[in-house]
């Protein structure tokens, strides 16, 4: 029997949603309307006009070789964060699932990278590596590596994929292993009974069981590479050195409130809504694909 | 095939302890039931000779090779669980090959193993379907099939007929039986079904509290139960037990009725008296007032106190026993034979 609890009248009811619809109207419908609406026009470079322009900003930035470029950096910066996060999130679970003792502190401690503000794990990280005064570019500098990743590309796409991974692990720790405690113990017993070793259980059976909660991780962690991570960026590479670190995201605001480029800043927020319009049809689309047990 | 034994066998769960120390030799190719109420430990005995659970103290032997400190996947064993826990990712095929693509066996060969126990148990014409598509029955077949197909030294089963309907639950009571005849494997089964323990097994192992309170054939202990546990557990419906004192050459109820016993003691006693070994008799000296009669088809049962006291007593005679018929009392007789002794402090039988 379902049970349902019925409202008279419509007052309450729209008392009861006007909030949400607020929160939703003033901070997604009216950004992202502005941001489409902008995306059509170009203002001179004093902001004394603007002037329609249709597709241009589209036609200009697809001809663009940085805006390429940042697709491809921010491709790269999404595969390595969402491949590290989830990889070590998945084996720190697979170890708290075994454990029996001791679980809950372990599964505590491994959730507080989850509570830091990117911005502030970006600072966080630069006391262990600024290039100055950084604990850890201190030591490899005895060790006779120069670390700096304000002038060495892959060191400074290293660092910001290593802190995003960071601040990211907590959140698919807790998915993995959630995921793992909800697959019968029994199966995982039938299979030592039939002569499987642990590793060998994992990719034959855990491994596949766990494919629906990997999958919406996957998408989940793009997201948050293609998003969340600008507070990591802009404390730690401000996009830089050159552009090797400007993600998609980061070139919205460093070419909107940087290059008072406006239009060219709205159009790359309009491309970014698509691409996230894309990622949750992906979303919808294979959640519904049954959880086997 | 081989032959198991377990040693004094312990296991506790931090202070709680849970079996206390069994004993038991089983034969090669025997059928061997572990029956008892939910809880006395039975899954915990079977899980720790499939190596899921250590054993705490004591030794468990396969073949007459101590197994105690060995991986479920060296001991040679297969295990049926309740829940059947097939691999819900895998078809029926692969469910069966898994432990054979793994042992490293030919292609050819587990094609042939599986073809083979599929045909056993008719599952030849599903082997590529999921497990989410098969009915309850199925997925049981399957989890015997992929136990079968291992040919391993012993089978172990958990309750694995209790998730089906009654109907199917006989049936498959019956094949499983037909199937370790013709397999010979030697196999533990546990249930807490008397009926299913009593059609099955060879021998049964009757569990209270992780206490074995009897090992033997079923007839065995249903004629002679070795303690009021095994006494009251086998049999339906169950056994009468009631306060007495025996004398040597009878006994006396507590409500003063006198039966002719053989069985050469004196002192204070249990008496046990099966409802069916109660039989209806004009002349009889068991007294029984009736409150409640229910008829179960070939037979009926009757509920009901002895005369002058508030013993109660259950008996079953033969034949329909129309409700509406029903006297407020009946006599009954028994065979002296028929009547158990058991000590009144321990609850062990008393024989001659
Ligand atoms: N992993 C465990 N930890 C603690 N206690 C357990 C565990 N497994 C079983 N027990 C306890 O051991 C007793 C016997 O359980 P079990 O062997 O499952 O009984 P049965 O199979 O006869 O119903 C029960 O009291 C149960 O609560
Ligand atoms: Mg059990």
């Amino acid at each position: 029997m379902e049970k349902r609890v019925y409202f008279k009248g419509w007052f309450l009811p729209a008392l009861l949603i006007v909030p949400q619809l607020a929160i939703t109207a003033i901070f997604f419908f009216y950004p992202a309307g502005t941001a489409i609406w902008w995306s059509l026009f170009n203002p001179d470079p004093f902001g004394l006009s603007t002037k329609f322009v249709g597709f241009a900003n589209f036609d200009f930035l697809f001809s663009d070789p940085y805006y390429k470029e940042s697709f491809y950096t921010t491709a790269i910066f999404s595969v390595l964060v969402t491949f590290f996060s989830m990889g070590l999130a998945l084996f720190l679970a697979v170890l708290a699932d075994r454990l029996i003792k001791g679980a809950g502190i372990y599964q505590t401690l491994l959730i507080w990278p989850y509570a830091v503000a990117p911005a502030i794990a970006g600072i966080l990280w630069l006391f262990l590596f600024d290039t100055r005064t950084g604990l850890i570019s201190w030591y490899l500098g005895l060790l006779g590596y120069d670390w700096n990743h304000l002038l060495n590309h892959n060191e400074a796409m290293g660092l910001v994929v290593a802190v995003s991974t960071w601040s990211r692990v907590s959140y698919n720790f807790l998915f993995f292993l959630a995921g793992l405690q909800a697959i019968p113990s029994t199966i995982i017993e039938a299979a030592a009974i039939d002569g499987a070793r642990f590793w060998k259980r994992f990719w034959t059976i855990v491994f596949p069981l766990l494919s629906p909660m990997t999958f919406f991780l996957v998408v989940m962690n793009v997201v948050y590479a293609f998003f969340d991570t600008f507070g990591i960026i802009h404390t730690i590479t401000k996009g830089g050195p050159g552009q090797s670190t400007t993600i998609l995201v980061y070139k919205v605001y460093s070419d909107g409130f940087v290059g008072l480029d406006l239009g060219s800043s709205a159009a790359q927020s309009v491309i970014l809504l698509i691409i996230v319009g894309i990622l949750t049809i992906l979303q919808f689309k294979f959640v519904e694909k049954k959880v086997h047990y | 095939m081989a032959g198991l034994t377990l040693r004094n066998v312990h296991k506790s769960f931090g202070k709680v302890k849970v079996i206390h120390g069994i004993d038991m030799e089983v034969e090669n190719g025997e059928f061997i039931v572990i029956v008892g109420p939910s809880g006395c430990g039975k899954s915990t005995l079977l899980r720790m000779i499939a190596g899921l659970e250590n054993v705490s103290d004591g030794d468990v032997l396969i073949d007459n090779l101590k197994v105690n400190d060995k991986e479920p996947m060296d001991r040679n064993i297969a295990m049926v669980f309740q829940n059947y826990a097939l691999y819900p990712h895998m078809s029926v095929f692969n469910n069966m090959a898994y432990g054979l693509k793994i042992a490293g066996l030919p292609k050819s060969e587990i094609a042939e193993r599986v073809r083979q126990g599929a045909m056993m148990l008719e599952l030849d014409g599903l082997l590529d379907r999921k497990p989410r598509e098969l009915s309850g029955g199925q997925r049981q077949r399957v989890a015997m099939g992929r136990a079968i197909v291992r040919q391993p030294a012993v089978f172990l089963f958990d309750e694995p007929l209790s998730n089906l309907d009654a109907k199917l639950r006989i049936q498959m009571r019956l094949e499983i039986k037909s199937l370790q005849q013709r397999l010979g494997t030697t196999s533990l089964f546990v249930t807490h079904d008397q009926i299913e323990a009593m059609t099955l097994a060879d021998r049964m192992v009757v569990m209270n509290e992780g206490v074995a309170e009897q090992i033997g054939s079923p007839l065995d202990v249903f004629q002679k139960p070795e303690t009021i546990f095994a006494a009251e557990f086998i049999g339906s419906p169950a056994m009468n037990i009631i306060k007495a004192i025996s004398d040597g050459q009878s006994v006396k109820l507590e409500n003063g009725t006198i039966l002719k016993s053989l069985t050469q003691f004196n002192g204070e006693i249990w008496a046990g008296l099966r409802p069916e070994d109660l039989i209806p008799d004009k002349k009889g000296k068991i007294i029984m007032q009736i409150k409640m009669v229910e008829p179960i088809g070939a037979s009926t049962i009757l509920h009901g106190t002895l005369k002058n006291s508030d013993t109660q007593i259950v008996s079953m005679v033969q034949g329909l026993f129309n409700p509406r018929d029903r006297q407020p009392e009946m006599s009954f007789s028994i065979s002296p034979e028929a009547i158990h002794l058991f000590n009144r402090d321990t609850g062990k039988r008393i024989d001659n």
